[in-house]
């Protein structure tokens, strides 16, 4: 039976219980929206009391589903004010279902400054222990402690400086598998700031001695069917750019069809982007060392993730994604990928948002605070976020803070959140879901580019986003979305999957449903919230400027973006 | 021999990238990226540079954001 666990950091007190039967078959985005919604007053403080942090497993963790082992994490956002779940890769989903835990609930706040580890041993006993050394240690060196204290294969997820100072965009950094670098990030919404209101400095998770095995309904049916699920995975991921090259080979379409953020999101395309893209990235690989086709969790058979070393070959980063690349580079006019990737650590080390980081510094230039593609004044202010200066903390607190503490006019947000890599002029389907998600300007929620028949065109992109967000919603709770191209022409293996474990119906519809109602369920969070529907719009200049690269503005109805969740 | 992704085509002297693709019935366009035995290969050059015999070609499609 599936536990879970329940973090009381008031009188700091761990108690381990079977999961309800209303959770029990659930996991990841849905298992968040479901238990938020019937736990945490909408209203809460996002910093206080009666905020919960989640850290939930997928519906398929303990099993051998390629990538079943992403890690959710939820709660209120300090950040965007609304339900948040972010997921990430590292190997810490896969160690914690190795205990039996679907999810951990971290609740209340201690009752003095302070702050613990929740360790979870070899044999299963969980601790929470002191963690008053580890102040104000960045999560490169943290980790780095860790595994001298507890060995290699221990799973770790930790804040650096920006969570425990609580800034609005501080991240959840997970190790990788393996390379054990803690460059996997649960990064959006400001996550980290949330554990560290609960003086939660990390989780240390060590190998399970005796592995959790799930009580499947029908295990032989399982097994058959997951095996022609990985076979389908792997072989769509064998000729997929994302294996072969990493995430940054978005880049290479971006950059040709204007969605590529520049100068942020003025659309001031230029060729220069080919210097952070694809071909030079494989050639540093190449001529450097690093390497890429790397798992971040075990069993993955997508292998996105890489490892980019600095010109004399040593580590300098892992996880280097092209949202990160596209927002340092192009969007603040800096074409070096080995200061995107500096920049890159720098979020990871001290746990920020790379995405809101990046906007932040694009708004600080197009603000007039430091010149376009400045590379040394854009490490300079990141410097300012790392030592805690004044500005320092208004970068920590993301994007929109940058703006209004600036007085800019253009200033890349939904719900309080940075846009994503995509200009939403030219891909206005992914622009309906930046407005619509639930989650705030997210591209993982419902990134329509190259789905609808003109991406640029108005056509079928409120219903290609309504599609697409609700099938990411149930993808989320079940795992990395990044194998969904290669499974979407046989959805309906889920729903047969999903029955082979927990029983019950195996027709496609109920998989369908856990969509719908996750999404209905965050938003009638965000409604008790206090979100209204102009929360659901895009920053008024997408509407009003054109994108220099294509001449096209988001005008896309209110209308559409009103009903897009009326089912 | 050939590759390209999954299919085999034959081998003709002075053939080029672009020559290949042809042959083995694949399309690109702006989704799409090239790799030569590993290596990326710009559009613009692929009906400039001649191929080797024993080469493997990969058209990859972008159809996900990083
Ligand atoms: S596809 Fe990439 S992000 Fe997803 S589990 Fe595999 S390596 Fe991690």
């Amino acid at each position: 039976m599936w536990k879970k666990l329940t973090v009381d950091m008031n009188n700091l007190s761990v108690k381990k219980e079977d999961v309800e039967e209303e959770y029990r078959d659930l996991g990841g985005r849905g298992l968040i929206a479901q238990y938020m919604i019937n736990n945490v007053d909408p209203k809460c403080d996002p910093l206080g009391k009666e905020n919960q942090l989640l850290i939930c497993n997928t519906i398929f963790a303990g099993t051998n589903l390629t990538t079943a082992h992403r890690i959710s994490v939820g709660g209120k956002s300090p950040l965007t004010g609304g339900i948040k779940e972010s997921n990430s890769g590292g190997y810490l989903g896969y160690q914690l279902a190795g205990h039996g835990i679907k999810m951990i609930a971290v609740k209340d706040i201690p009752q003095k400054e302070g702050l613990w580890l929740l360790h979870i041993d070899s044999k299963g006993e969980i601790k929470l222990k002191d963690a008053s050394d580890y102040k104000g240690l960045n999560n490169y060196e943290f980790v780095e402690k860790i595994f001298e204290k507890y060995g290699q294969d221990a799973a770790t997820m930790s804040i650096g400086v920006g969570g425990e100072r609580n800034y609005k965009s501080a991240s959840i950094q997970l190790s990788e598998y393996k390379g054990g670098h803690p460059s996997r990030a649960a990064a959006r919404g400001g996550l980290g700031s949330l554990m560290g209101s609960k003086g939660l400095k990390g989780i240390i998770i060590e190998k399970a001695e005796n592995r959790f095995k799930p009580d499947y309904a029908d295990e032989e049916k399982f097994k058959e069917l997951s095996i022609k699920f990985n076979k389908m995975v792997a072989s769509g991921a064998k000729n997929h750019p994302f294996h072969n090259i990493g995430t940054l080979s978005t880049i290479e379409s971006t950059g040709e069809n204007g969605i590529l953020p520049v100068e942020n999101f003025s659309g001031k395309l230029s060729k220069d982007y080919k210097k952070v893209g694809a071909k030079q990235f494989m050639e540093n690989l190449a001529s450097r060392g690093g390497s890429n086709k790397i798992a971040c969790q075990p069993g993955c058979v997508v292998q996105c993730s890489n490892c980019y070393n600095d010109k004399d070959n040593n580590y300098l980063t892992s996880g280097f994604e092209y949202e990160t690349i596209a927002l340092f580079g192009p969007n603040c006019k800096i074409y070096d990928l080995d200061v995107i990737a500096q920049m890159d650590r720098i979020c990871d080390d001290i746990g920020v948002d790379t995405i809101d980081i990046a906007n932040g510094i694009a708004v600080s230039m197009d603000a007039g605070k430091i010149e376009w593609g400045d590379s040394e004044a854009a490490l300079g202010l990141m410097k300012e976020m790392k030592d805690g200066t004044d500005f320092g903390k208004i970068l920590g607190n993301g994007c929109e803070a940058v703006g209004k503490h600036l007085g800019a006019k253009r200033i890349p947000v939904v719900k309080h959140q940075a846009l994503a890599a995509y200009d939403p002029r030219n891909t206005k389907g992914t622009g309906i879901t930046y407005s619509t998600s639930p989650m705030g300007a997210d591209h993982t929620a419902g990134l329509t580019m190259g789905r609808a028949f003109d991406d640029r065109g108005r056509a079928a992109q409120a219903y290609v986003s309504n599609k697409l967000q609700v099938a990411i919603a149930f993808y989320d709770s079940m795992m990395c979305l990044f194998t969904f191209s290669h499974a979407a022409n046989n959805l309906p293996l889920l729903g047969e999957l999903w029955a082979a474990l927990y029983g019950g119906s195996s027709d496609f519809s109920r998989v369908a449903q856990l969509g719908v109602k996750t999404i209905l369920t965050e938003r009638a969070f965000n409604k008790g919230a206090g979100m209204t529907l102009d929360d659901d719009k895009l920053p008024e200049f997408f509407c009003t400027e054109k994108s220099a690269a294509t001449g096209s503005k988001f005008d896309i109805d209110d209308y559409e973006l009103e009903v897009i969740f009326d089912f | 021999m050939i590759k390209i992704n999954e299919i085999s085509i034959k081998f003709k002297e002075g053939m080029t990238i672009l020559d290949a693709i042809i042959e083995g019935k694949k399309s690109i366009n702006q989704n799409t990226i090239i790799m030569v035995n590993n290596s990326i290969v710009e559009k613009d050059v692929l009906d400039k540079l001649q191929i080797d015999d024993n080469s493997e070609i990969k058209i990859l499609r972008i159809t996900d954001g990083g």
